[in-house]
């Protein structure tokens, strides 16, 4: 069996679980309890009842007055119980009888001939006998009595009683409790159900959210942090200060990052290229130098001088790569006209750069975490959706800088790019993080939208 | 969110109704058996020998056997009873004293059942002026006697009524404490038997005496299943005990009545059973039929002094119990 994965339900499936043992343990205790209380009633009833009809009896016989007893002998089947009752001489004569067909019948030939045996002992010792049968489902009384002045005149009244009907009235009695208080059980587990899923399942699905969207997509889209002093509410505080010094920690390690690929930039650009340059430069005057003397040299050195220019090419776009050009100097805006130019040199697709001027409200570190967002997401678009145009779109809105990179390519995969191992969209990601961005992904009408969305504090 | 509410307004709704559900569920009535008075009429001997053999089983059905009609009377007034057999006379002095009845059905008509009988040569109605005559007051004596009288052109005022049950006529008359007796079977048959004779003057009266089966208005309610049951044994036992002689079970009527055999098929000729068709014309009319022979019956009873105040016209004749009576 499945158990339902929700502490909620678990703990109102626990509450009904244990409600619905008691129910039936107080209802088999309910049972035997009134069925216990009904028996002894009923032979209380019954020992009363012989005793005041045989002393009744005796005072009326004495007097002759039929009529009355055999009015007091019908009232006695007033009760439920009453099965039948008798009033018969020591003979076995019946006088009276609940059941008028009995009269002066012979008590062995009615219903009570089992019981008759019984009244011999009774009528010696002239006490009245209460008792159950074997199978106790019947109880007899007999009371004796003198219908005359002469101590020879004995008569008793025998009455049998069968408690049957009474006692599935009490166990539907019993019955109809457990089914209120099931009713009543069913009622509060529901009430419970609520005030859980108020004082705690509520709580814990939004700090599950908080949890997941800071995991996956950037904190600031994640619920409020929970106010209060209680265990969740703290959870949450942690949880909230904890997603706060990891971030500071990730900014601090994506800005040393990029500080490390603008040094090396500059290094390459500085450095490097400019050895480079001024190595071709002598080269070129050597082909001047052997043009005359050796043609073999000159077209060697030529040689050389080409793949020198190709090699000052490569060591400035890494440097551009790694530290863009003018991020600093020009802004964001030619920062990305620049990649839109390289996109189309390299790529041979036709790429533009357009949109606000974010500059006043991005500081460095920001812009160059959004170029290098911008960089990812169209060298990504070249790499793997064959777009034939890209736009680079920056907005101002209110209280926040959009990116929105869209071509005209495949659409991107999310399932083939979270099986892939892919160091850029990992790097991205991170940025994007350190931003405290949002990225979503749209298509619409062939076209896929990637927009990145900054809050931004200084608007 | 709309959604999330909607379900918490459903959850607190349905836990709201569950325990309204508890807190005002109907508690199971104490008593589901019928409480049948019986008394000692031969035509409602049907329902007895039924409920005897089983087909009024115990779990629906209490059998309280009383020796005569005032007993019968006082255990329905007590509400120690559902459901009696009695006089349509009784059945309107009943009412009149603010019992909430209902006639489910009528039994029978009277057909000589219900007779003045007198002795000692006493003949005549107009003999028995200034006389002592027996009447079980409180049964169907007092309207038999005073239709009598009426027919005679006499009241009860001519004669001298010596209020007594039914059980004590015979000795009564054995003793000479009265000349005459209004009497009903079973006792007017010992008492034929003992020499009386049925005044020979007497008419029947313009409304005959009817025993009918009369319910309490919760009964009516809360038993309908059983007071189907019974009227239907009632009909079908009734059937059976005049489709052959001897009848199953007429040693136990004979016992009961105290009558002999031959006694007991006479007696079986004094009164007109009336079958399922019959009481429905009686009584599933609109007004019922019924109701109109009451009329009659009542202004009889008031003239008489049987009745002191007409009773208050509301409902207490229920037809629709023998539509769920299979023919």
């Amino acid at each position: 069996m499945k158990m339902p994965n929700s502490i909620q339900k678990r703990i109102s499936g626990i509450v009904l679980l244990f409600g619905c043992l008691t129910i039936g343990l107080n209802n088999w205790r309910s049972q035997t309890w009134l069925v216990e209380r009904r028996l002894d009633r009923l032979e209380q009833e019954a020992q009363d009842t012989g005793n005041r009809l045989s002393g009744l009896l005796q005072h009326l016989s004495r007097r002759q007055q039929e009529r009355a007893a055999e009015l007091e002998m019908a009232y006695a089947s007033l009760s439920h119980d009453v099965e039948l009752g008798v009033v018969c001489d020591d003979d076995g004569l019946i006088r009276y009888s609940t059941q008028l067909q009995w009269r002066e019948m012979r008590v062995e030939d009615s219903p009570l001939s089992g019981e008759w045996a019984e009244t011999k002992p009774v009528m010696e010792r002239m006490t009245t006998l209460a008792s159950w049968n074997k199978a106790r489902t019947k109880f007899i009384v007999v009371a004796p009595f003198f219908e005359s002045y002469d101590v020879s005149g004995k008569a008793v009244v025998m009455i049998r009683y069968d408690p049957a009907i009474s006692l599935e009235q009490v166990r539907q009695e019993a019955w109809d409790e457990s089914f209120r208080q099931a009713a009543v059980l069913l009622a509060l587990v529901l009430l419970l159900w609520l005030a859980l899923d108020e004082v705690v399942g509520r709580r814990v699905r939004g700090l599950l959210r908080q949890v997941s969207v800071v995991g996956h997509v950037g904190k600031e889209t994640a619920p409020a942090t929970m106010t209060g002093n209680d265990e969740l509410a703290l959870v949450s505080q942690e949880f909230e200060q904890a997603v706060e010094r990891l971030s500071e920690a990730e900014k601090m390690v994506v800005g040393a990052a990029e500080e490390e690929r603008r040094r090396i930039g500059r290094d390459l650009h500085d450095d490097l290229c400019q050895r480079l340059s001024a190595t071709k430069m002598k080269t070129e005057v050597m082909v001047n130098a052997s043009a005359e003397t050796s043609p073999e040299v000159k077209a060697l050195a030529e040689q050389v001088v080409k793949e020198l220019k190709d090699s000052v090419t490569i060591a400035r776009g890494l440097a551009r790569g790694l530290s863009p050009v003018g991020l600093d100097a020009n802004g964001l805006r030619d920062a990305l006209e620049e990649l839109a130019q390289f996109t189309r040199d390299a790529f041979q697709t036709s790429c533009f750069a357009e949109g606000d001027d974010v500059d006043a409200v991005l500081d460095f570190h920001e812009r160059e975490l959004l170029f290098r967002v911008a960089q990812e997401l169209v060298m990504n678009a070249c790499k793997h959706s064959r777009p034939t145009v890209i736009s680079i779109t920056t907005l101002l809105e209110e209280n926040a800088v959009v990116l929105r990179v869209l071509h005209d390519g495949e659409p991107f995969q999310p399932a083939v790019a979270a099986s892939g191992t892919g160091m850029g969209l990992h790097l991205m990601t991170q940025r994007i993080r350190a931003l405290g961005a949002t990225l979503e992904r749209t298509v619409e009408t062939d076209l896929t939208i990637n927009t990145v969305h900054i809050p931004c504090r200084k608007m | 969110m709309l959604r999330e509410t909607t379900r918490r307004l459903a959850i607190l709704l349905a836990a709201v109704s569950l325990v309204t559900l508890a807190v005002w569920l109907p508690r199971q009535e104490k008593h589901l058996r019928l409480r049948l008075a019986s008394g000692l009429w031969p035509g409602s001997e049907a329902m007895v020998l039924a409920h005897a053999r089983g087909e009024l089983p115990n779990a629906d059905f209490q059998m309280i056997e009383l020796p005569w009609s005032s007993a019968v009377m006082r255990a329905l007034g007590n509400d120690a009873a559902d459901a009696a057999v009695v006089t349509l006379d009784v059945a309107l002095r009943m009412r009149e004293s603010g019992q909430d009845l209902r006639v489910v059905m009528v039994l029978d008509e009277s057909a000589g059942a219900d007779v003045v009988l007198a002795g000692g040569g006493l003949a005549e109605m107009k003999a028995l002026r200034g006389k002592r005559i027996g009447v079980d007051v409180r049964g169907a004596g007092g309207y038999v006697l005073a239709n009598a009288l009426e027919g005679a052109g006499m009241t009860l005022a001519d004669v001298i009524v010596v209020p007594m049950i039914q059980a004590e006529m015979e000795q009564a008359v054995a003793d000479g404490l009265v000349d005459a007796v209004a009497s009903s079977e079973p006792w007017a048959s010992r008492l034929r038997s003992a020499g009386l004779r049925e005044v020979s003057d007497v008419r029947e009266p313009k409304v005959p005496v009817m025993r009918v089966l009369v319910a309490s208005a919760r009964a009516c309610e809360e038993l309908r299943p059983q007071l189907s049951q019974l009227i239907a044994a009632q009909i079908e036992g009734t059937k059976r005990m005049r489709a052959q002689q001897p009848f199953a079970g007429m040693e136990v009527v004979m016992r009961r009545q105290k009558l002999a055999a031959e006694q007991l098929q006479a007696a079986l000729g004094r009164w007109t059973p009336l079958d399922l068709h019959a009481n429905r014309s009686l009584l599933d009319g609109d007004p019922p039929k019924l109701a109109e022979m009451a009329d009659e019956m009542t202004s009889m009873m008031l003239r008489c002094g049987l009745l002191k105040s007409e009773p208050v016209d509301e409902t207490w004749i229920d037809g629709t119990l023998l539509r769920e009576v299979k023919p």
